[in-house]
């Protein structure tokens, strides 16, 4: 799989355990993202909250949106 | 320009042979480490609303890190900031530069072997049965002096010194092996604190009750420029790597992004965890602290973290002595210093002079901090006078370069650019370079407001620097304040080569022909 840059996805391309590694982080991150924002937003809601919660969900499906495109292109 | 030319030495080459993973692990041993000093110097004074200063803080390091990250894809040498300041403003702005660069990293040596001890200094309750703080003592005009600390750091720099003169090869295995375990360690400390310990209300209610006043968060603002010191490291990674141009963009951009998160990560979640109160006492070893306070894992994360934190922040005070090492060779190689600075010893083979010179001032420094109240923060202090001048300067040096120095192909261009024809040449100039200017050049504002001894040790440091370059430049009939002829259209050709970039050395020769035949139309 491609890196997280703006080149084409390569369906040639073989995912290593690298890749393995950053599908787990991605996952991750979006998960911790979603959880700091339900807890944030169950109280008074400031900005930091929200902006360290909303990072990590916009960075996890920003980096899971090339694994999703690369499988797509590799079903294609 | 002067018609002078500075003395000719034999150049050596240091060897390419860094990967990609071992150029991110270089930086983030580096620069990672430094969140584990400035988390507890930052909620001291930036308290309640220290989660927004090391956002605002590290909006600027992101601005710094591009910056950081053109020139040194451009011209992938080891000299860093002063260099890239010295080819864009001249020599007598590149001493200036390279002499709050050498501040920085003779009190890295001395801040970072503190904050080693502070971690040390976890298992002291466990041990003797008291805390670091009990052995503090006052004397005459002198309190909160704390000599067993002192000695600690003393020691750590005393070993840096010997392993140093006799000679370690820097393993770039055991730098990404550590640097590796701390990434882990840290995410670990983030998603297990986030999970398990952080309560959204504590953050709010500090938030709302215990907002610092404009003196205290501007200093704490300044303060946090310290979490993102270390970006030097890129420029001589990419000294060291092969192919930078297309390696440096891809691990400086991750490195820069992956330092923000973490630190804007950990004082969110810190603030929602403990009271700032607790990270201002536990000044010496504030991830330690947080690590143990999660439920489940503290109990190991704690131990484990303070050990990580001595031994990561161990290296980054090695990073200093090396860094002062290696920049001396490359301000000698300029005529902008003596070599006498970087002779080697006929034994060991180590520049044994700047190890002495540039460490015993850090131990000169350590002895003076300790004797204010709080040695970290006095330190701290002189750390973001010099970071916040040297960046300042590589700022304009950025905008400058893109004027003086349109023909360097830049594989990677800081965003955000006006493209205009300068001189019959199509030109950009970078936006972006110039908010982080003003951004970087108010933290220097807020340091020299605020930061009562960085405002008088800084340019005392940077006024005694320039009396020895006056004095040496006088000595050699050099001009002090224009700039010796350099030629860096062959010095260009030179690093391209060895960095074995042989597309941009193509792209950069065509530029150069194209130029020199508009030149030849004209006449």
């Amino acid at each position: 799989m491609k890196r997280a840059t703006l080149q084409p996805v390569d369906p040639n391309y073989k995912i290593s355990s690298r890749d393995y590694y950053q599908i787990f982080t991605s996952a991750l991150m979006v998960i911790l993202g979603t959880i700091i924002l339900f807890r944030s937003f169950a109280g008074y809601i400031t900005i930091m909250p929200l902006l360290v919660g909303g990072g990590f969900l916009a960075l996890g499906c920003y980096r899971l949106n090339f694994i999703v495109k690369y499988f797509r292109e590799k079903r294609k | 320009m002067a018609s002078a030319t500075i003395p000719k030495h034999g150049k050596t080459e240091l060897r390419r042979d860094v990967s990609i993973w071992g150029s991110y692990m270089w930086g983030y041993a580096d620069v990672g480490a430094d969140i584990y000093v400035a988390l507890g110097l930052v909620m001291a004074y930036a308290q309640g609303a220290a989660s927004l200063v090391f956002a605002l803080a590290g909006t600027v390091y992101i601005m710094i890190g591009l910056a950081y990250t053109e020139l040194s894809s451009a011209y992938p040498v080891a000299g860093g900031g002063p260099y890239f300041t010295l080819r864009g403003l001249g020599d007598f702005w590149g001493f200036v530069g390279g002499s709050a660069l050498l501040l920085d990293y003779t009190i890295d040596i001395a801040l970072f072997a503190t904050a080693s001890a502070g971690y040390l200094n976890f298992f002291m309750p466990y041990i003797f049965g008291q805390g670091i703080e009990s052995f503090a003592i006052s004397f005459g005009p002198f309190h909160n002096v704390n000599p067993v600390w002192c000695l600690e750091t003393l020691f750590i720099i005393g070993l840096l010194i010997l392993v140093n003169i006799k000679g370690i090869k820097e393993s770039s295995f055991l730098n990404s092996i550590i640097g590796a375990v701390d990434l882990l360690a840290e995410g670990s400390i983030i998603i297990f604190g986030f999970l398990f310990a952080w309560k959204p209300e504590l953050l709010i209610h500090q938030w709302n009750t215990q907002f610092p006043s404009l003196h205290n968060f501007m200093y704490g603002s300044s303060l946090a420029i310290i979490s993102f010191v270390g970006l030097e490291s890129i420029s001589q990674a990419a000294q060291e790597t092969k192919r930078p141009a297309t390696v440096i963009p891809r691990t400086s951009l991750t490195l820069i992004f992956t330092v923000f998160i973490f630190a804007v990560s950990f004082s969110t979640l810190g603030l929602g965890v403990l009271p700032w109160q607790v990270f201002a006492e536990h000044m010496g070893d504030p991830v330690a602290k947080l690590a143990h306070t999660i439920p489940y894992i503290g109990l190991i994360a704690g131990p484990f973290a303070a050990i990580l934190g001595a031994t990561i922040l161990f290296i980054s005070s090695n990073t200093g002595v090396m860094g002062a090492s290696r920049l001396t060779y490359s301000l000698s190689q300029f005529g902008i210093i003596s070599p006498w600075f970087h002779s080697v010893h006929p034994k060991f083979r180590t520049p044994v002079r700047t190890i002495i010179i540039f460490s015993m001032i850090a131990v000169l420094q350590t002895i003076l901090s300790f004797l204010t109240p709080s040695a970290m923060d006095t330190l701290g202090n002189m750390y973001a006078f010099g970071a916040s001048l040297g960046y300042t300067l590589v700022f304009i040096a950025l905008i400058k370069l893109r004027f003086s120095d349109p023909y360097t192909p830049r594989p990677f261009k800081v965003p955000l650019n006006i493209n205009f024809k300068y001189k019959g040449r199509k030109t950009s100039f970078p936006v972006l370079g110039v908010i982080g200017m003003l951004g970087v050049g108010t933290i220097l504002f807020m340091v020299v407001l605020t930061h009562t001894i960085g405002r008088i040790a800084g340019p005392s440091w940077v006024i005694l620097c320039f009396v020895y370059y006056a004095w040496y430049r006088k000595r050699q009939n050099l001009p002090l304040f224009r700039s010796v002829k350099h030629d860096w259209e062959q010095e260009q050709i030179n690093v391209l080569t060895s960095a074995e970039e042989f597309d941009l050395l193509e792209q950069y020769k065509l530029a150069l022909a194209e130029r020199d035949k508009k030149r030849k139309e004209i006449k």
